[in-house]
């Protein structure tokens, strides 16, 4: 062998010595341990979201659940879900390889993940996870009990107090309202701001029935009731702010309520509250929910069904679930509703949404969020 | 002597040889350029918008190759109108933009006052602003309730009499004008400076009025430098994105605006191709025009 090769070989034999015994350890414990460990020490949880998603994790929940059961959580985050696909990816190939201890406990991440085939994440009820009683129960079925949804936001009705006195109850009443006081309402274009989509998905489930989308597969057909509901749309223009103009993006309706340009608009929750509180709304600007609700979403974390840790995946979502942990979600920087009913709620948490701390609806976006847009587009906009 | 002319026989093609293989190796990273980035996207692009997408009820896919998503751009109603939008948006900036633009450098070229020299500092500022911050600029400007609005109401003009200009064409024709004005002023300056002061002064030496040296030299002298110049803004106009998206209305849409819809937000990726392919012939109108202009300078 030629001598300036070898401390080239002795460094690539190191090399793989190194990658073997970083292999060699996980499968060997996995062969030895029983799968369901009574006392998991350890919990890995990958997550990704906003920044105000890891502060929440990594600055409050985990030291707290750390503190209180001594289980010692390694957190991993991704910024916006980068990666998202190759967590997955990751986890099914443990799965594809046959393993029974997964590297992976916790996963936050889009919900459409949790319920796809490959069946990566576990089925949880309130047998595992106690206080998944208190969360209702559409919010678990939309994802199959396969994630636990433990934080959301809801679009709801921001109205200025110092114009409107009785804000609308009920949908057809805002109907009424908007008619009774022309240009004094808005909602964004849909394709820009889900505030937007929710006031024109309200009026497609005025028109077809609301439990065909929450419960049943795409059905192309169920469209077909959606003409009268654009109609209904296209004939509101009139007496929408500027007769039709629809701003772009959800922060265009929060800043015509701003400068006084409007008096009602749909909005998010989390977006108008932190807004509030910021100041870049003024205290003239309260929020309502009609009934039945515009419609909202939560944000899940799934436990990958042959967790290592699944003792204390479920614990760790228990904790999440408890009123305490909700708070934070509420009143902290993140403005979010609860995952757990409003009614578990302390009444501090409550008076943040006041007016809207109720259950809101779902809409199952993917094919028929694309398909709104579009006809939307085709059939309301000017 | 035999030897020596093929010595140079042998000499002469060896170094064209040279200098073609040097030419070649300057035209390559332009050329793999333009082939990773402007060819390959192109001819991919064009071949998507011969993708057919059938759906059936549960939302399951299938694909042919077919005509269909061409047939859509000339019988959807929406995308009809953003077509004719698109092309009605790019001419009138122009021609805006073209008119005021001739005017400056006129003023620049012929101008001798200080407002000609103040002018000539200052139209170069839109060059430094950014589409987007234009585009917010102009919104609080113009809007309804907005500054100007403010301005007039302030001075008796009663309210809701302002137009609407944000939130309609009129705001991204303001817009692409203000944004566009310095470039074209610039080139239409260098048109005009090729002009040589001696033409002028003898056509006034023999008592041509100024409209009549305007009408008779300036504009034809300057007219293909001109042309060339109305073809690169339409090209830009045609194909853009911001301010369209912050300023237009909500439909009918200028294509570079509904491709985007069509691709991220209704799904439609092999549409959204087809219109891409449309903005590409819209391009190509002026583009070959463009070449044509160039060709006959260099037989010039």
């Amino acid at each position: 062998m030629k001598r300036w090769l070898r401390p080239i070989t002795s460094i690539v034999a190191a090399l793989v010595a190194v990658t073997a015994c970083g292999g060699g350890t996980p499968s060997a414990g996995g062969s030895t341990q029983p799968s369901a460990a009574t006392q998991d020490t350890e919990l890995i949880f990958y997550s990704g979201g906003d920044t105000n998603v890891q502060d929440l994790h990594q600055k409050q929940i985990i030291p707290a659940f750390e503190k209180a059961t001594g289980i010692k959580v390694t957190f991993t985050f991704l910024e916006h879900g980068t990666g998202a696909q190759g967590i997955y990816d990751r986890i099914k190939a443990q799965k594809d390889a046959g393993k029974t201890q997964w590297d992976i406990d916790l996963w936050e991440s889009d919900t459409g993940y949790y319920t796809r085939p490959d069946d990566l994440f576990l089925q949880v009820g309130p047998s595992d996870i106690a206080n998944l009683s208190k969360v209702p129960k559409p919010t678990l079925d939309f994802v199959q009990n396969k994630a636990v949804p433990y934080r959301g936001s809801s679009v709801v009705l921001a109205y200025n107090s110092d114009k409107v006195a009785n804000p609308p109850q009920t949908y057809d009443d805002l109907l009424t309202w908007i008619k009774a006081n022309p240009g004094k309402f808005a909602y964004n274009e849909p394709s820009t701001g889900g505030s937007g989509d929710a006031f024109v998905i309200a009026m497609l489930y005025k028109y077809s029935e609301y439990q065909k989308y929450v419960t049943q597969p795409f059905s192309a057909s169920n469209e077909k009731d959606w003409d009268a509901a654009f109609t209904a749309l296209k004939d509101l223009a009139p007496s929408l702010y500027s007769k039709g103009v629809y701003p772009k993006g959800n922060a265009g309706t929060l800043d015509l309520l701003n400068r006084g340009e409007i008096w009602m608009g749909t909005v998010w929750s989390d977006q108008s509250t932190q807004a509030l509180s910021a100041g870049t709304l003024p205290k003239s600007v309260k929020i309502t929910q009609i009934n039945p609700a515009f419609n909202g979403g939560a944000a899940y974390i799934g436990i990958t069904k042959n967790a290592t840790h699944k003792q204390a995946a479920m614990k760790y979502l228990n904790f999440l679930l408890e009123p305490a942990q909700q708070s934070l979600i509420v009143t902290g920087a993140m403005s979010g509703y609860p995952g757990i009913d409003w009614q578990y709620m302390p009444s501090d948490a409550r008076t943040r949404f006041a007016g809207a701390d109720k259950e809101y609806r779902l809409w199952p976006g993917g094919t028929y969020g694309q398909d709104m847009q579009r006809l939307w587009h085709e059939k309301v906009a000017q | 002597m035999a030897v020596t002319v093929s010595a140079r026989a042998v000499v002469r093609p060896r170094r064209l040889d040279r200098s073609r293989s040097a030419g070649l190796l300057l035209v390559f990273p332009s050329l793999l350029y333009l082939t990773i980035f402007v060819f390959i996207p192109v001819i991919k692009a064009f071949a998507t918008s011969f993708t057919v997408r059938d759906r059936d009820d549960a939302g399951n896919y299938t694909y042919r190759v077919g005509l269909d998503n061409y047939s859509q751009l000339v019988t959807s109603d929406t995308l009809r109108a953003n077509i004719v939008f698109t092309v009605f948006i790019a001419v009138t900036s122009v021609a805006v933009v073209f008119v005021i633009a001739y005017v400056i450098a006129l003023a620049l070229r012929f101008g001798r006052g200080s407002s000609a020299r103040f002018l000539g500092r200052i139209y170069i500022v839109p060059l430094f602003i950014p589409s987007v911050i234009a585009s917010y600029a102009m919104i609080t400007f113009l809007a309804n309730h907005g500054f100007v609005d403010g301005l007039l109401q302030a001075i008796g003009l009663p309210d809701g009499v302002f137009p609407k200009i944000v939130f309609d064409w009129k705001g991204i024709v303001i817009t692409q004008v203000w944004l566009s004005l310095p470039f074209m002023t610039v080139l239409l300056s260098s048109v005009l400076l090729e002009i040589s002061d001696s033409l002028v002064e003898s056509a006034r030496d023999v008592g041509a009025s100024s409209w009549q040296i305007f009408r008779h030299i300036v504009l034809p002298l300057s007219a293909p430098g001109a042309l060339i110049g109305i073809t690169f803004m339409f090209l830009g106009v045609i194909g853009g994105f911001t301010v369209p998206y912050l300023l237009g209305p909500n439909a009918p849409q200028m294509l570079g605006v509904s491709m985007v819809y069509y691709m991220t937000n209704y799904f439609e990726p092999f549409l959204a191709s087809t219109q891409a392919v449309a903005i590409f012939l819209l391009s190509l109108v002026a583009a070959i025009y463009y070449v044509r202009q160039q060709f006959k300078r260099e037989i010039r």
